[in-house]
């Protein structure tokens, strides 16, 4: 037998973290019999890192920590196939939604950049990225109103601003202001 | 039969468990009707290629069983029939409405000879092959169906559908299609009915994750089963359906449509079975092809039975099976290659992979099967939450809410093929416990009829069998032959001679000839022996003055292009069957009588539940107990967890029962009691026993229920010096106490002691129960506790997969540790208790502070020695009672009248013990019930005078037949010799003996060395022509010849070369009679016998291996070449074996050039 990676000691196990999950979302990481099908079909974890029976079984241990801390739970491409065919009721993607945004309430340093860009353009002009002018295959580019579309509408970027600044994402993504 | 109602059982499905329980309540002499919704009985084991844990050939072990209740004179075969309307009596019975639907075949006529079957243009997919076949719209479903008679599906049929064709009408032999027939309506009164109706598999074209009905590779196992099968559409080759090609790499899907609780189309429960038959499906299909890699997809790996924990490790370790903990999500094809790729994580890296696979095979769930709502609503019995049908209570598992209707095999909820026929046998018992009948002995047979003076004087009947024989064989060639031989006086031929004017006939030209000896030849004696040895009887002839020469199925059905040759064959078939008919000797059946009593060794829960049954019968039972109270083992429980995920106080079972018995006249408990001594055998036994006083008591019948007990795990993780470790039956005890520390930390650690390495290797089915239900009691009483349960694979069935789900939700942790890394329990300074384990599953080892640890230990066997040795019945490694069969004979021992019941056998829960002992008790009553027993009459007689007391024959006797019995020498008086002598109550006639005693001095009736020489030298010495090269076969009658007839069923073509000698088991195959074949100028002699482990006489086969391997040895010195002589094991599917055995060792002997020996020139080269 190899040497064991880690050692954890069980009285520093965050149960309580595992038993909110359970109380709180629509998912329950404890009646997880380990039986990987959600780790075998994951259309995200063929190709990346992310290994959903590996995060569900953290949960459930109490390693919270470890898990908040990983990059594994941004990788995830919300396909459902996990949620859909768990034969349990674990509903791993609603963990990991959750999990996200603990992890961001924690202010993670493992946040990916461009989750943090994403939300600081929404906040910014109400949209993930500025509308792009219109472009054909030879990157010529035509003026809407020449090809008789209609103006380009933008949300209301104030009032999405102000609405999010109360989820409270100003404590842990500082480029909102 | 019987109409009055208190004389019959109906019994409903005729699979195995139908089977079972219709054989058990006719040997009570009560009348059952057996219906069977399809053609044939047999059910889904008849499909099965192999049976785990031994691999015994299915059809080698179930068919005896079909044939026998096709003959049983009280079991009325209702096939293709289904019960429409039951209605309750005022007096407690039932009348029940049956239809039997039209098989538009006259089934007085029909030979099931299958010519309709080949001529019929239809083809539609066979259900029998799990459409991987075709088959016409007229059919016999399988070969060994029974019955075997044709069937018409009129769904199929083009006179049905368009008024066209009628083909199989005109090309019947014996006229016995009939478009005109209609269905029937028959109204049965009946005293019980036990439902056997079984499962089905979940219909998996909703998973089309998996790709079932996409991919051609990815298969269901029970067609998996078919392509493994010897009878299937491939004969026995694993082919991909895709391109026909062998794969190479095979991946087995466990858990497919089981233990999921969240999807409509799936089932929550645990199937049981699927983990064990998968990996008998990945041993066989290695055994096919070593180049085949096999991969097991689990989720837990669980085995519940006996020697199955050892059956999966010698999988892995010595067939090199893949076993991976992970359940593929989904099954991709490779559209370049055609590889099925199965996603999976890998256990010891938490990678994922992806396997390449050949072939899938998927394991479905086992289902209710889809007439149970129905006939639930016929019946008036509950369903399950699953749509089972629902058993009464823990302690009467077979019964239902309505009396007088009770439940056997996998109706009742997933189970394996042991526990199927246990619970057979327990139903059969309550049934009969309701019914009436009376017994009439049969007639002695006076010793002085026997003598049979007069010559010989033989007639001999010929067969057409329509045009199954008369198209090959030249009949008339042969009748006219038939008369030149010695000792005929009368031949005549037949159309078909089964027929019920020819049986007229016989009795006719017997007395018209004073015939005394009877020859037909026709087909095989395995079906039809016993109706032409009751013609002969009916006539006053003793039955055993009888010989079928087999010359359909070993003969013209296996030379059809041929017909020279064959009809050469034939006559020389029928003059041995001459030469061995004229030393025949009439036989008589002797029969002992039963002392109607029983001892019922062991008063816990499934002695007492034994002995209930018996007594209820009416007759005595003596039920010893070494404890000064009754209950057994449960008694150190407080409860137990039962079938559902209910628990239930022990206590509250043990005075229930004990109430039941008490109020019982018929039982005489006698406490603190134990065996001392047992003399006797079946019938009357001698039982000395020993409480405060000494005292004898005769019964008929014994029944061992002597239980198990926990094991005290010292040695172990420190139990025994670390105060805080505990057994589960010691925390049982301080929860009930209260005398826990809330807000503590229990860890349990599963398997201590159990599924070891060696020693200890089995799995004790029950514990990982028990640490669920005491995991789930620490969290109800201390909620701010913490549980943590260290576990290899956790362990429950059935409904238990939701109770495991319960408890996972309330907060219990499971931890997977390896066994070779097993966790540490160690005692700090501060007194406290620390437990390290590295969970398997995250790769994680985590330090637990622990208030107590618990171990959860195995069910282990008493000290059985001294009973077994007493009761002269063998016990296994483990020190259990070993069963006569794992399989088909769970409750009893190979000898006759000891019975075996709960877990004196091997671990079990509770209602697997009580429906095993009812079971037990169904066996022990039978004698009891009929008041006689009768003997074989084909046994062993030893010569005492020849007899030397070598007590060789002891040694290979498997049924404790021979004992040596102490005689006063013949020369001077006060020596003391010991001679063998056998006991014709115990003997089963294999003949073992016979061959292996070195003086010649067993004779085996029937069977004597007189008689099989008597054929060898009518073979060899005056052959009508002798081929070259000329040999002859041995063959067992329970495989080997059976396995010969379904080469002649399938129409396996062969070369004539071979003439075949049937003897009941291999075993009694001299190596005098070998020599001499070969002495007399055979070319080359062939011996065939069951498999190793599917020997009838449980080992006589591998005694012959001995034999013939010593043989091979030393036949150069006789100048003969060692491949002269070949034993091989043909199993009764092996029909393509059969035919492939044959056609090459006719090459190799062809090639060795006649034997130099020969006597007869040869006449004709082949």
């Amino acid at each position: 037998m190899d040497e064991p990676r880690q050692i954890v000691d069980f009285s520093r196990l965050d149960f309580e973290f595992s038993n909110y999950i359970k109380q709180n979302t629509n998912s329950n990481p404890f009646v997880c019999f380990t039986c990987r099908t959600c780790s075998s079909l994951c259309t995200s974890g063929k190709v990346n890192v992310l290994n959903v029976a590996k995060i569900v079984r953290q949960i459930a241990i109490g390693l919270k920590d470890d898990v908040l801390r990983s990059k594994e739970i941004w990788t995830c491409a919300t396909c459902m196939k996990c949620q859909e065919f768990c034969p349990q009721g674990v509903n791993p993607l609603d963990m990991i939604y959750f999990l996200q945004n603990k992890a961001v309430e924690a202010g993670m340093p493992t946040i990916p950049k461009a989750y943090v860009e994403m939300v600081t353009s929404i906040a910014k002009i109400g949209l993930i990225q500025p509308p792009q002018e219109v472009i054909s295959v030879d990157f010529d580019e035509f003026d809407r109103a020449e090809l008789e579309l209609p103006e380009l509408s933008m949300p209301d970027a104030e009032k999405i601003k102000k609405n999010l600044l109360k989820t409270g994402f100003r404590q842990v993504i500082k480029e909102l202001d | 039969m019987s109409t009055s109602a208190i004389q019959n059982v109906l019994i409903i499905g005729g699979g195995v468990a139908g089977i079972q329980a219709a054989l058990d309540l006719a040997a009570q002499g009560i009348s059952v009707y057996l219906v069977e919704k399809t053609p044939s009985i047999g059910g889904k084991m008849a499909q099965l290629d192999k049976t785990f844990p031994t691999n015994d050939c299915s059809m080698c072990i179930l068919s005896p069983k079909m044939v026998e209740c096709s003959r049983h004179p009280n079991i009325r075969l209702w096939t293709y029939s289904e019960v429409l309307d039951v209605q309750r009596t005022d007096q407690g019975y039932y009348k029940v409405k049956i239809l039997r639907k039209p098989r538009y075949i006259d089934e007085e006529k029909c030979t099931g000879c299958g010519i309709c079957a080949m001529h019929c243009p239809v083809k539609i997919l066979s259900e029998f092959n799990e459409s991987l076949d075709k088959r016409s719209a007229t059919y016999v479903p399988f070969p060994q169906a029974v019955p075997l008679i044709s069937s018409i599906d009129e769904t199929h049929c083009l006179n049905f559908q368009f008024k066209i064709c009628q083909t199989c009408k005109h090309m019947c032999p014996a006229e016995a299609v009939d478009f005109d027939q209609k269905p029937i309506e028959a109204i049965i009164d009946v005293a019980a009915i036990i439902i056997a109706t079984g499962f089905e598999l979940l219909d998996l074209s909703h998973f089309t994750r998996y790709g079932y009905l996409q991919y051609k590779n990815v298969l269901s196992s029970l067609e998996f089963e078919r392509l493994l099968s010897a009878s299937g559409p491939t004969g026995g080759h694993v082919l991909c359906p895709s391109n026909g090609k062998e794969p190479k790499t095979i991946a087995f899907i466990a858990c497919v449509g089981s233990r999921d609780c969240v999807h409509a189309n799936a089932r929550p429960y645990c199937s049981k079975i699927c983990c064990t038959y998968a990996t008998k499906q990945a041993i066989i299909a290695r055994e096919h092809d070593p180049h085949i890699d096999a991969y097991i997809l689990y989720n837990d790996l669980r085995t519940f039975g006996k020697g199955f924990e050892e059956y999966i490790t010698k999988a892995e370790n010595i067939y090199n099976i893949n076993y991976l903990k992970s359940l593929p999500g989904e099954i991709m094809e490779d559209s370049q290659t055609g590889e099925l790729l199965v996603g999976y994580g890998d256990f010891t890296t938490l990678e994922k992979k992806i396997l390449r696979a050949d072939l899938v095979v998927l394991c479905p769930a086992m289902i209710p099967a889809s007439g149970n709502d129905e006939l639930s609503q016929i019946l008036g019995i509950g369903l399950d939450e699953y749509g089972f049908f629902k058993a009464k209570d823990v302690s009467d598992p077979v019964a239902t809410n309505i009396p007088g209707i009770f439940l056997a095999g996998a109706c009742e909820g997933v189970k394996d093929i042991p526990l199927s026929v246990a619970q057979a046998s327990a139903a059969a018992a309550k049934a009969a416990l309701r019914t009436e009948v009376e017994i009439t002995k049969p007639e002695l047979v006076i010793e002085k009829e026997l003598a049979l003076e007069e010559e010989p004087r033989i007639g001999a009947f010929i067969c057409h069998c329509g045009i199954n024989i008369g198209g090959v064989v030249k009949v008339p060639e042969v009748v006219d032959y038939a008369k030149t031989l010695p000792n005929v006086v009368y031949a005549t031929d037949n159309l078909y001679t089964c027929s019920s004017d020819t049986q007229e006939l016989i009795k006719e030209k017997i007395k018209e000839h004073r015939l005394n000896r009877v020859i037909v030849a026709s087909c095989t004696p395995r079906t039809h022996e016993p109706l032409f040895r009751s013609t002969i009887e009916e006539a006053g002839l003793n039955p055993f003055l009888f010989e079928l020469a087999n010359i359909r199925e070993q003969c013209s059905w296996i030379h059809m292009r041929e017909p020279e040759d064959a009809t050469e064959k034939a006559k020389d078939l029928l003059r041995m069957a001459v030469a061995r008919t004229s030393l025949l000797e009439p036989q008589a059946i002797i029969t002992k009588d039963v002392i109607p009593a029983a001892l019922v060794i062991g008063a816990g829960v499934s002695g007492m539940s034994s002995a209930k049954i018996i007594a209820d019968k009416g007759f005595k039972v003596y039920l010893v107990e070494r404890d000064c109270s009754v209950g057994g083992f449960i008694k150190n429980l407080k409860s137990i967890r039962t079938h559902g995920d209910y628990e239930q106080d022990t206590k509250e079972i043990i005075n229930e029962l004990e109430e039941s018995i008490r109020v019982q006249e018929n039982i005489e408990l006698l406490a603190s009691t134990e065996i001392k001594e047992v003399i006797g055998s079946i019938g009357e036994f001698s039982v000395t026993l020993q409480g405060d006083t000494e005292q004898t008591v005769n019964v008929g019948t014994i029944i061992v229920a002597t239980g198990g007990t926990e094991l005290k795990p010292v040695g172990y993780y420190g139990y025994g010096e670390i105060e805080s470790v505990l057994t589960q039956t010691e925390l049982e005890e301080l929860i009930h106490e209260g005398n826990l520390n809330e807000g503590g930390t229990f860890v349990m650690i599963n398997c201590v002691g159990a599924r070891e390495k060696e020693g200890r290797t089995y799995c004790s089915a029950i514990c990982c129960g028990e640490t669920l239900k005491n995991a789930k009691a620490l969290k109800e009483k201390y909620p701010h506790s913490s549980v943590v349960v260290l576990y290899r694979d956790l362990r429950v069935f059935g409904a238990g997969e939701e109770y495991y789900h319960a408890i996972r939700d309330s907060g219990v942790r499971f931890l997977r540790y390896d066994p070779d890394n097993p966790p540490e329990v160690t005692q700090l300074a501060d007194d406290k208790t620390q437990v390290k384990v590295f969970d398997t599953l995250l790769e994680t080892t985590f330090v637990i502070p622990a208030d107590k640890v618990i171990l959860s230990t195995p069910l282990i066997a008493h000290n059985n020695k001294a009973l077994a040795e007493m009761l002269k019945v063998p016990t296994d490694s483990q020190g259990f009672f070993l069963e006569a069969h794992v399989k088909l004979r769970p409750v009893e021992f190979a000898t006759d009248g000891i019975y075996l019941a709960g877990t004196a056998q091997g671990p079990k829960n509770i209602e697997e013990s009580i429906a095993h002992a009812q079971a037990a008790a169904a066996k022990a009553l039978i004698p009891l019930v009929l008041g006689y027993v009768e003997s074989e009459p084909i046994v062993g007689v030893v010569d005492p005078e020849a007899c030397v007391g070598c007590e060789f024959c002891v040694d290979v006797c498997q049924f404790g037949a021979i004992s040596m019995e102490e005689v006063e020498s013949e020369e001077l008086a006060f020596i003391k010799e010991f001679k063998a002598e056998i006991n014709p109550a115990l003997c089963k006639g294999c003949g073992t003996c016979s061959s292996e005693c070195q003086v010649g001095a067993i004779r085996m009736q029937h069977f004597t060395d007189d008689q099989i020489l008597s054929m060898v030298h009518a073979a060899l010495e005056e052959p009508a022509t002798s081929p070259e090269p000329f040999i002859v076969a041995f063959l067992c009658n329970w495989c080997s010849y059976a396995g010969a007839d379904n080469a002649g069923v399938s129409r396996f073509q062969q070369p004539t070369n071979v003439r075949n000698i049937r003897v009941m088991c291999t075993g009694r195959i001299d190596m005098i009679h070998i020599l001499e074949t070969f002495a007399l100028g055979a070319d080359g002699v062939l011996v065939m016998g069951c498999h190793p482990g599917d020997c009838h006489y449980i080992a006589g086969n591998l005694r012959t291996e001995v034999r013939v391997k010593f043989l091979t040895e030393v036949l150069d010195a006789i100048g003969l070449e060692s491949e002269r002589l070949r034993l091989e094991w043909v199993s009764a599917s092996e029909g393509k074996k059969f035919e492939e055995v044959v056609t090459k060792f006719v090459e190799t002997i062809k090639k060795l050039g006649p034997s130099p020996h020969r006597k007869i020139p040869v006449t004709k080269a082949i």
